[in-house]
């Protein structure tokens, strides 16, 4: 076994990389390509970060391709994202061209690779069209939705079903998030990378020098949410359920953590509106972290008692599976995918409200055994469940299954 | 009747995962649960009963299918989820009286219920089925007794697999155990008698391999 799978079996478990190399042995040469709009920044571009590497070790010829746009491209995009996250957004006819002739550019660059390819998934909305745009395709194709879409604005989802109806599979999160389509829709939930920057053991001195970084005080609890700035992640709900438990807990300190992703326009006024909400509170401590931030948010996540996730609508919230992994409990909007990771009273609580998340983090920080039964729970929760291991072993399945349908 | 031991095929021990399909047929009340559960794919209703034991969950689950922890989560319904949660579905010798009975459980809570409770948005029952991929385990065994060293270590998957998935089959260690001669009847007898609808599946190990064990440790005094 190579050392990187030998890594993951002593986190995994040999069983697990026994099925990937099962699942894979079929797949050895085969051309895999995974194409996202972002190299960096966003959940899509953290997974694909390692497992593409992962795929190789076992043998899998496999690239990620990145789309490539402009200004309107991208606006147009989000508002895609935004609708199918239940917005009532009406896209212009200009953005729709924009979005067009983006994936119809991007398509004559990568058109060889991916005519070529024997296996290809397209991550989310932004390059959706490229299907139609490579007919001479040969291989699987299935079209991967990280959003949340169980309430699409019609004209939206109706305007990109058209591009993902040909598609020979999709594969969604939640069955809440399903929508009809002609093909097997697949239910497959994200997951972390346990080796990762973001989710590796650190030492005790790279922790330490976390609380002088960003000026936190050691002896003083502290409660986090890491997202972008996106007023989807609810980052002011978090800053009036802090001012609920200054009330009672006036030593708490709040850690927001946030960069921006590379496809997303609206994280600058969104942070605005936080610091404008924070004013000038010296406990509330405003990070604006690059994308490559992996080990401060890591170090970021182990000082913190309590960590959020706040989100009014959420995909899945790999931030939420990262904090389990610390073993930390963690208090999550009652939502999407957040749902499939916090056993609610388990591994942590589910709130609809600033009011229910104030009410947790004081009940966590006066319990300080709950605190650490329930964050040991949650790392198991994650081990079982929400590895990349486990993650690829269902991608592969998916298409062992897409190909015994060819041949028979 | 005995049969001869040395043309047994040995049992090939195998690992299974389960990749989920949703089906996009959604239900927000019990009148829509009923009168989906009347046309759905049967292979949804074998998913609702069992498919618990491998996905991501607690391993305490307080109801025993997902039908039953809907009504008591999401329809606050404790009378129709103590109901639907005591239908066995070992006891249902095919899958459409088990739905005739899942039917006749809803029917019965619509006549004592006058009010219909909808259950909140994304919270909808989700009718979900699955497809099951097979790993071969390179294990193979030939004499019972070897079981009582590899059953406590089998995979979750590998539980699955033989005391679920392929109940009545190849692979049903029960089926396979029937195959020798009388004198392993006992043992035969009480693992086809241990349920696994009742039990997680690492309760079933654990039981498992103490019968393994137990009848072993008798056979040798």
């Amino acid at each position: 076994m190579s050392e990187l799978l030998d890594s993951y079996a002593r986190v995994a478990g040999e069983e697990v990389i026994d099925q990937l190399q099962q699942l894979s042995a079929p797949m050895k040469g085969a051309k895999f390509v995974h194409v996202n709009s972002t190299r960096v920044g966003g959940g899509v571009a953290e997974i694909l970060m390692k497992m593409v590497p992962l795929m190789n070790e076992l043998g899998i010829d496999t690239s990620w391709e990145v789309i490539t746009g402009e200004d309107k491209f991208y606006q147009c995009t989000k508002s895609m994202h935004n609708a199918l996250q239940g917005d009532q957004v009406n896209i212009s006819e200009d953005l729709l061209k924009a979005y067009e002739e983006t994936n119809s550019k991007n398509a004559d660059v990568l058109r060889p690779a991916l005519e070529d390819a024997d296996y290809v998934i397209i991550h989310d909305p932004q390059p959706a069209p490229l299907l139609k745009l490579c007919p001479d395709r040969k291989g699987k194709w299935v079209w991967r939705c990280h959003i949340d879409a169980s309430k699409p604005h019609p004209p939206v989802w109706n305007y990109l079903s058209q591009y993902v109806k040909d598609y020979d599979a999709s594969y969604f999160s939640l069955a809440d998030y399903a929508q009809q389509l002609p093909h097997t829709q697949y239910l497959i939930p994200p997951s972390i990378d346990p080796l990762s920057d973001k989710n590796m053991d650190l030492d005790q001195s790279e922790i330490g020098s976390t609380y002088r970084e960003f000026n936190l005080d050691q002896n003083r609890p502290i409660m986090l949410q890491v997202s972008r700035y996106d007023r989807f992640k609810d980052p002011i709900g978090v800053i009036e359920a802090y001012k609920l438990v200054k009330k009672s807990i006036p030593e708490i300190q709040l850690v927001l953590a946030g960069g921006g992703a590379t496809d997303d326009p609206e994280g600058e006024e969104v942070l605005n509106q936080v610091r404008e909400s924070a004013g000038d509170d010296p406990d509330i401590h405003i990070l604006l972290l690059p994308p490559d931030a992996h080990k401060t948010i890591n170090a970021l996540q182990r000082v913190s008692d309590i960590i959020l996730q706040k989100s009014l609508k959420e995909g899945f919230g790999l931030t939420v599976t990262e904090a389990m992994w610390k073993g930390k409990p963690v208090i999550g909007g009652n939502t999407g995918g957040i749902r499939l990771q916090i056993v609610n009273h388990y591994t942590g609580f589910l709130v609809d409200t600033p009011e229910g998340a104030a009410l947790r983090i004081q009940e966590l920080l006066q319990s300080p055994d709950k605190m650490k039964e329930m964050g040991k729970q949650a790392k198991e929760y994650v081990r079982k469940n929400f590895l990349n291991t486990r993650h690829l072993r269902e991608i592969l399945s998916l298409f062992a299954i897409l190909d015994n349908q060819s041949e028979t | 009747m005995t049969s001869n031991n040395e043309n047994i095929q040995p049992l090939k021990i195998k690992n299974c995962a389960m990749l989920n399909i949703a089906t996009g047929i959604r239900a927000q009340n019990l009148k829509e649960l009923k009168d989906k559960l009347t046309n759905i794919h049967s292979e949804s209703i074998h998913y609702h009963f069992w498919a618990k034991k491998l996905r991501p969950g607690f391993e305490e689950p307080e109801y025993n299918n997902d039908f039953a922890t809907w009504a008591y989560k999401n329809l606050h319904n404790n009378k129709l989820a103590e109901r639907l949660s005591l239908i066995n579905p070992g006891m249902f010798s095919n899958i459409e009286d088990l739905r005739s009975k899942i039917v006749e459980v809803a029917n019965l809570s619509l006549e004592e219920s006058k009010t219909s409770i909808n259950a909140k948005e994304g919270e909808k029952f989700q009718f979900t089925r699955s497809e099951v991929v097979l790993f071969d385990t390179k294990f193979a065994i030939s004499n019972p007794e070897e079981l009582v060293d590899v059953l406590p270590n089998l995979p979750l998957g590998c539980i699955y697999f033989h005391f679920i998935y392929s109940k009545n089959d190849t692979g049903d260690i029960s089926s396979w155990l029937s195959q020798f001669d009388s004198k392993h009847n006992n043992l035969t007898d009480q693992i086809s008698k241990l349920d696994p609808y009742f039990f997680t599946l690492s309760e079933i190990r654990v039981k498992a391999s103490h019968i393994f064990t137990d009848y072993f440790k008798g056979v040798a005094k």
